[in-house]
């Protein structure tokens, strides 16, 4: 089987194949001409993030759906707000701070395909609202930096150290 | 307190300076949630209501939000609603909501807070001219004030947490309203649209469907707010505008240089039909308008200030128009009224 499959009704044959290259990750979309015409897509146009995510979401119903090893995976719930996973997968939408935690999983491999990176450099609140003053988050940093070099994420690592360098700095500067 | 916004022109509409209007104005606007309850669209009817009394709380302690009028959804109508949409201070799905929903919004209009859009709060700041590195200072000195009253959702690894993964981390959208017809009239904004796509940047058309905007007039923002600090983010786009602007620059040059004729006989043509036409269509006077600020740019045509045509622009969209004439207007009189608006205001200048 050589030809593409429309990401989006996978039914016809795609012919429309958008790539785009940022910070180095490869990103591509196959489509049929009839679903780009439906999607009001020009040729000119760069696609819209929401059109990515749909793509994306849709491959992870139907991987989801095969249910080889999970099959109760789309019946996971958030405790807080009661989001399925189904609904997040349908809907493209998280309910509330705890699904972030709660869909980590899903969540990591559409974050960076939409996002092209893995970990927020930033802003943060000054005030430690979330229950996560600087040390902890610092913990937290250097738990995920090991992960990464664990599991050879070389290129996660870069910005989980430099986060790190900010806030320890930040920490030392402090009154 | 709709009268007073319609009354008031916007301080972000109006250049400050004499330098050709190919940026006309910047934004910038951070996605927020409140920690402790659910993202709107899962959120009750009443834990929204309880968002809109902590968020308005918080607002309160601000100076800066002060002397900001509080304007609650549910009370206004579906023209005030558009109006607020057609000034840029509240999103086409934050006007067209049922729930409990209030916008914030400072008189001088530089500032509006969004409460219960697709996220708790859209805070957004907006700035003539391109000066997206002032109006990110601006707003994020407000997102921290308000930010001392309320516990927003926030991951060490996501950054700031929003309900669709396309804002998390910084929560941040920049953008940069241009003013492009040299680059729309030689083909080449197509060529631009796909580079700047390839750096995570999208350029939109400000009316009308994507591919065909009117008024050449385009909204170029950044895509990915997460991995990349504010401050980065904004000098990026800055940096490509600045780019762009170059380039509109180079080509509006070379066209006053090789079609002199051209050039002064479109912008004579658009002066004309916008002084005495007695039927104008939304579409065509803003196309008309683009062709007058360009005339303006280039030194061809000097009857007319550049801020007369950055209002008229405002003020010849549906809901302006039937704010400004103070009743309900069918689209074949708001035709006739914005032709009578159009000739009156440059009859001023005349």
């Amino acid at each position: 089987m050589t030809t593409m499959r429309c990401s989006l009704c996978k039914k016809k044959d795609a012919t429309i194949h958008y790539t785009e290259v940022v910070d180095n990750a490869l990103q591509k979309i196959h489509l049929c001409e009839a679903c780009a015409r439906e999607k009001g897509i020009n040729i000119a146009l760069p696609f819209s993030f929401s059109d990515i995510m749909s793509a994306l979401t849709q491959g992870l119903q139907s991987l989801q759906a095969g249910g080889e090893e999970e099959p109760d995976a789309l019946a996971l719930a958030c405790p807080l707000c009661g989001l399925t996973l189904k609904q997040f997968v349908k809907q493209g939408r998280l309910g509330c701070q705890q699904c972030y935690a709660v869909f980590d999983r899903a969540l990591r491999d559409i974050v960076r395909s939409v996002q092209k990176a893995p970990q927020h450099v930033g802003k943060q609140p000054a005030h430690a609202h979330n229950g996560q003053p600087v040390p902890l988050r610092i913990a937290e940093l250097e738990q995920a930096l090991a992960q990464a070099v664990a599991q050879e994420r070389y290129e996660d690592c870069a910005p989980l150290r430099d986060e790190l360098r900010r806030l320890r700095t930040s920490a030392e500067t402090a009154p | 307190m709709i009268a007073a916004l319609v009354a008031h022109k916007p301080a972000w509409l109006l250049a400050r300076s004499d330098a050709p209007m190919i940026a006309v104005s910047s934004r910038v606007r951070v996605a927020r949630n409140l920690a402790a309850l659910p993202f709107p669209w899962r959120a009750t009817v009443k834990q929204r209501e309880q968002v809109i009394e902590q968020v308005q709380a918080a607002a309160r302690a601000v100076p800066e939000l002060a002397d900001a009028h509080l304007l609650m959804l549910q009370a206004l109508s579906g023209i005030d609603r558009q109006f607020l949409v057609e000034r840029h201070l509240a999103s086409p799905e934050f006007a067209a909501q049922d729930g409990p929903a209030a916008l914030l919004v400072t008189p001088d209009q530089t500032f509006a807070l969004m409460i219960i859009e697709e996220d708790h709060l859209r805070l957004q700041a907006l700035a003539p001219g391109l000066a997206l590195t002032q109006t990110w200072d601006i707003l994020d000195r407000l997102d921290s004030a308000l930010e001392q009253h309320l516990a927003y959702a926030f991951s060490a690894r996501y950054g700031y947490l929003t309900a669709c993964p396309t804002n998390v981390g910084t929560g941040l959208r920049a953008s940069v309203m241009v003013h492009v017809p040299a680059l729309v009239q030689q083909h080449k904004i197509g060529a631009v649209i796909s580079a700047v796509g390839k750096v995570g940047i999208a350029v939109r058309g400000l009316y009308g469907e994507q591919s065909e905007a009117r008024g050449n007039l385009f909204q170029i923002s950044n895509q990915i707010t997460l991995g990349r600090a504010e401050g980065d983010i904004i000098q990026q786009l800055t940096h490509l505008i600045s780019r762009v602007i170059e380039h509109e620059t180079k080509l509006r040059d070379a066209l006053e240089k090789n079609e002199p004729h051209q050039v002064r006989n479109a912008v004579g043509r658009a002066y004309g039909t916008l002084r005495y036409a007695e039927i104008l269509k939304s579409d065509e006077a803003t196309d008309l308008l683009s062709t007058l600020l360009m005339g303006i740019d280039l030194h061809v045509f000097e009857t007319v200030e550049r801020n007369c045509i950055a209002e008229l622009l405002i003020d010849i969209q549906p809901a302006h128009l039937q704010k400004l004439y103070g009743r309900e207007l069918s689209p074949e009189q708001r035709d006739l009224m914005r032709a009578t608006l159009v000739r009156e205001r440059l009859q001023q200048h005349a």
